[in-house]
């Protein structure tokens, strides 16, 4: 019998998907490589969400054509949810750019012009010329750049290491600012140290899920499955779901909590009060590895310094005093906690008492493990690293914490959030592993790394996300460099602060992007770029897992990574133009040098030499940038990177070598004698917690961690008479965060093309709407319209409305507020007073 | 007086897909599940087990892309807790 390829095709995906589920089919199996199929296959970390699955990415004439779940995959075990789907077509959207584009008129760059095509080096001359001026005119705090939690490792640290060694300026952000930097602020206030403790294996090991806020069933499918299969097949599993409105996530739920905006705040601390109360508490733990403290109070809401609220607030002009806390007692602390009682909180949440008294008397049963998960609701908060301090102070009262199926774990959306944005520092006030720029040791040792003259690195953090658009707007901000990031669609209040910055006569935009986003289409030069797997990468996920890649596929025309892109940069700038003459005069060798030279060519990036790629099956791959450089780029900025965590002042952020990624299906640091980590700060799992201490917090000195006391405050912005409905922004299922890569796959564009209103029926019939009719919907900064939605998959209660944020042609960021938790600096996507007439 | 962007969902494919999927189902429901799943077009089922588990398959013809729609209304059965994708090929070489 002749088979065809799609017998063959067919036969493969039956046999993988019988594979993964462990199911024999008689007479089907994977038929092997170099048959029919003659498909090429390598793994790969998906390029969307921040749960870093491995997939299979299958190449055939120089085009990916197919993905697999990675069956050796410890994270998604052959599993991928819809978006790996889009996976293999992402990189072919029509309108791909190809090359550079200038703003021009009369053939001269012009903020008024059009768009022409030019060469790399006509696009870099421009753009030197423009970073020169500025730096020279104002100095580097007048430069920045807003970089992104989807850079791969070395692409952020080499971006980090050009502006703060470089340019000398601390004004680099990235985009996870607006996603989990109030989880960074939390973690680090409580443990002194990032990241969570646990990882993906609590999912096997919990008896109980607390979501406090996340639609895991859409934006973390693959968890999802899991947590399914943990609460379907452990005897007494629970799953508890809290939200402002209720989703997917609830058709598992045992207990459904749905809360008024901002009040999750009064229900952790309700849960602390009852387990205090009830006997809940593990004493031993408390007093052995907890310090408690009372948080300074009405801390503004990172607004402008002249709006009301902040000229209102008491301890928001100084960072010490919004930070601020000192120590108290247990019995300071229980009477404290004795304001939330059960009536009050269910009366000021909304949620029924006995829903409330069912989560308490879970977290109070000792016998119970029970995990933590949370995104976007906790984090996008104007109090969000006090909702973080609080869910971690339940954690640490009862001791559920660091060990198999119990702990706080904060999901990420990005594939290398943790991995760059956070491990590597791309923050306005960090650099590697864990270090700050305010720190003179940090400093210090980060110089020594780069073998750069003391005081290369300025102490003063940095613009971050919410403060760079205002910057631009205010002419502060003139030389300005976005990559790998939609921002224009993604950050708060468009229509007063992104659009007019971006648009500001004073200042050259340039935007590095595959496609034409709305980012890219209010920059005034455009720079194509290699995405995915057009390029060796690595990413790091929310399990503190990091993942390599090799290139599978050149990118088209003259796109080019982000890496060599800010590499290829830094050779257009001499020490001289960047540096003041006392500073190179530490380092006299320096004079005359390149920035790429001083940064790169150090002796230390390039000292791995040009290699073929090669796979174990003996295929070989391409790399661009080592082809380029003449030297294997990935490998000498990740073995450079990799010293701050081996000898680097905060301890457990030890990395594998760069070989053993390429070998594996990723490691979770710290990673010691080719060990992984599962579960950080106990003894037996990490390697760094001291001999008989069982377990120990060393992100600070004492070993301890810290509760902190710290009350409900309200909302910046609340629904009134006029503005009489609360605006929450998010995700959906099918589309990935800005759209960018999905709204490109046509089947999907075609399933969930617009944005829309979800609305409780009572407020769209009050506002005489049907589902279906098109709607206006205005706040205080803008209006958009899009169509009602009644009865889709997310349930709003009265009262609240719900729009994703995917959509191009409806930027609901023209509504929102950019409000911050002035600790984290994240904005409040969550919560915004809107009103919704007829359109 | 703003950009707004033009996505248009444009993408160089004429292609069609084939792919494997995953479908986990409350076993109490499962026989109208599988009604229910057989009455997607281009939709086979080629495996159940014991713990609700489903082997499927989705055929694209002649570039209709169904298939993204197909499983996201999987997924939105009553009974089906999750519908996962396992392998996907995407080409215009299927039937050579």
């Amino acid at each position: 019998m002749k088979l065809s390829r799609r017998d063959f095709i067919k036969n493969n995906a039956i046999a993988s998907t019988a594979a993964v589920a462990g199911i024999t089919i008689p007479g089907i199996s994977v038929v092997e490589a170099g048959s029919k199929t003659e498909l090429r296959w390598d793994k790969a970390a998906c390029r969307f969400c921040g749960t870093g699955c491995s997939v299979l990415v299958g190449t055939h004439k120089g085009r990916v054509v197919a993905s697999q779940g990675d069956p050796d995959s410890p994270v998604n075990r052959g599993l991928n949810c819809i978006k790996g789907y889009f996976l293999s077509k992402i990189m072919y959207g029509k309108d791909r750019l190809t090359k550079p584009l200038l703003r021009k008129t009369d053939g001269k760059y012009d903020k008024n012009g059009k768009f022409e095509e030019v060469s790399w080096d006509e696009a870099f001359t421009v753009m030197a010329d423009k970073f020169k001026t500025t730096l020279k005119e104002k100095g580097p705090t007048a430069v920045g750049m807003f970089g992104s939690g989807q850079w791969t490792v070395w692409e952020g640290y080499a971006a980090a290491k050009l502006y703060k060694a470089g340019f000398r300026s601390n004004n680099i952000d990235p985009n996870a600012r607006h996603c989990m930097a109030s989880a960074v602020a939390g973690f680090m206030r409580t443990f002194g140290a990032d990241e969570p403790m646990g990882c993906y294996d609590d999912l096997e090991n919990a008896d109980a899920f607390v979501l406090w806020g996340p639609n895991m069933a859409e934006m973390h499918p693959i968890l999802w499955s899991r947590l399914t299969d943990r609460r379907l097949t452990h005897k007494g599993c629970e799953v508890h779901v809290m939200s402002t409105y209720k989703h997917r996530s609830f058709e598992l739920s045992d207990n459904d909590l749905i809360f008024k905006p901002q009040t999750d705040l009064i229900i952790a601390n309700y849960i602390a009060n009852y387990v205090v109360q009830n006997g809940g508490v593990n004493k031993e733990f408390v007093e052995k590895h907890v310090n408690l403290r009372l948080g300074n109070t009405d801390i503004g809401y990172g607004l402008r310094p002249e709006h009301p609220l902040e000229k209102k607030a008491k301890n928001n002009k100084k960072r010490k005093d919004t930070v601020g806390s000192k120590p108290m007692t247990f019995e300071e602390y229980t009477k404290f906690l004795s304001d939330y009682d059960l009536d009050s909180t269910s009366e000021k949440t909304g949620v029924p008492k006995e829903n409330l008294l069912k989560l308490a008397k879970l977290f109070n049963d000792p016998k119970k493990k029970i995990t933590s998960y949370w995104t976007m609701g906790m984090n996008q908060h104007t109090r969000g690293t006090w909702i973080n301090n609080l869910v971690y102070n339940i954690h640490l009262l009862t001791g559920k914490i660091s060990e198999p199926g119990s702990g706080p774990f904060s999901l990420t959306g990005q594939p290398s959030a943790c991995g760059t944005a956070r491990e590597v520092g791309t923050f306005a006030h960090r650099l590697p592993a864990d270090l700050v720029v305010m720190k003179k040791p940090h400093r210090d040792f980060s110089e020594k790394v780069w073998k750069l003259p003391e005081g290369t690195i300025p102490k003063k953090p940095g613009f971050h996300a919410v403060l760079q658009n205002r910057k631009l707007k205010d002419g502060k901000l003139n030389a300005y460099w976005v990559q790998c990031t939609n921002n224009m669609q993604a950050a708060p209040n468009m229509n007063e602060e992104s659009y007019p910055g971006y648009r500001n006569p004073k200042n050259f935009i340039v935007v590095s992007d595959p496609y034409p986003t709305v980012t890219a289409m209010a920059a005034d030069l455009i720079l194509p770029t290699a995405m995915w797997t057009e390029k060796e990468g690595a990413y790091g996920n929310a399990e503190r897992r990091t993942q390599f890649w090799r290139e599978q596929v050149q990118a088209p025309g003259e796109s080019k990574s982000d890496l060599w892109q800010v590499m290829e940069f830094s050779k257009r700038f001499k020490v001289e133009e960047v540096w003041p003459a006392d500073l190179i005069a530490k380092k006299p060798e320096y004079a005359g040098k390149t920035l790429y030279e001083v940064l790169y060519k150090n002796g230390q990036v390039d000292k791995y030499p040009t290699q073929e790629v090669k796979d174990s099956r003996g295929n070989v791959y391409q790399n661009h940038e080592m082809a380029d450089f003449g030297f294997y780029v990935q490998k000498g900025l990740y073995e450079e990177y990799r010293i701050f965590g081996l000898k680097g002042p905060k301890k457990g952020h030890d990395l594998a070598e760069f070989d053993a990624y390429h070998k594996s299906r990723g490691l979770r640091w710290p990673v010691v004698d080719g060990k992984e980590t599962l579960w950080r700060y106990r003894e037996g799992y990490d390697p760094f917690v001291k001999k008989g201490a069982g377990v120990e917090f060393y992100g600070y000195k004492d070993g301890k961690a810290k509760i902190f006391a710290l009350p409900y405050e309200p909302p910046a912005e609340s629904p009134d008479k006029e503005f009489d409905l609360w605006l929450c922004t998010g995700r959906v299922l099918e589309h990935w965060h800005s759209g960018s890569m999905t709204q490109r796959v046509p089947e999907l564009y075609r399933a969930v093309p617009d944005a829309k209103v979800f609305m409780h029926p009572d407020d769209a019939k009050a506002r005489k709407l049907r589902r279906g009719m098109k709607a206006k919907i205005e706040s205080r900064r803008g209006f958009i319209t899009v169509n009602v939605e009644t009865r889709g998959r997310n349930k709003p209660p009265k009262g609240l409305v719900f729009i994703p944020w995917f959509d191009a042609r409806h930027l609901v960021n023209k509504l929102t507020l950019d409000a911050t938790c002035p600790i984290s600096k994240e904005t409040d996507f969550k919560k915004c007073a809107i009103k919704i007439s007829k359109a | 007086m703003i950009i707004d962007g033009k996505i248009d969902g444009k993408n160089d494919s004429n292609s069609s897909s084939l792919s494997g999927a995953l479908v986990h189902a409350d076993l109490k429901k499962i026989d109208q599940i599988k009604k229910d799943i057989l009455a997607f077009e281009g939709v086979e089922i080629h495996a159940v087990d014991e713990n609700g588990k489903i082997v499927i398959t989705i055929e694209e013809r002649g570039g209709n892309k169904i298939m993204a729609n197909t499983l996201i209304s999987i997924q939105d059965i009553e009974g089906v807790y999750s519908a996962s994708l396992i392998y996907e090929y995407s080409g215009d070489d299927l039937d050579e």
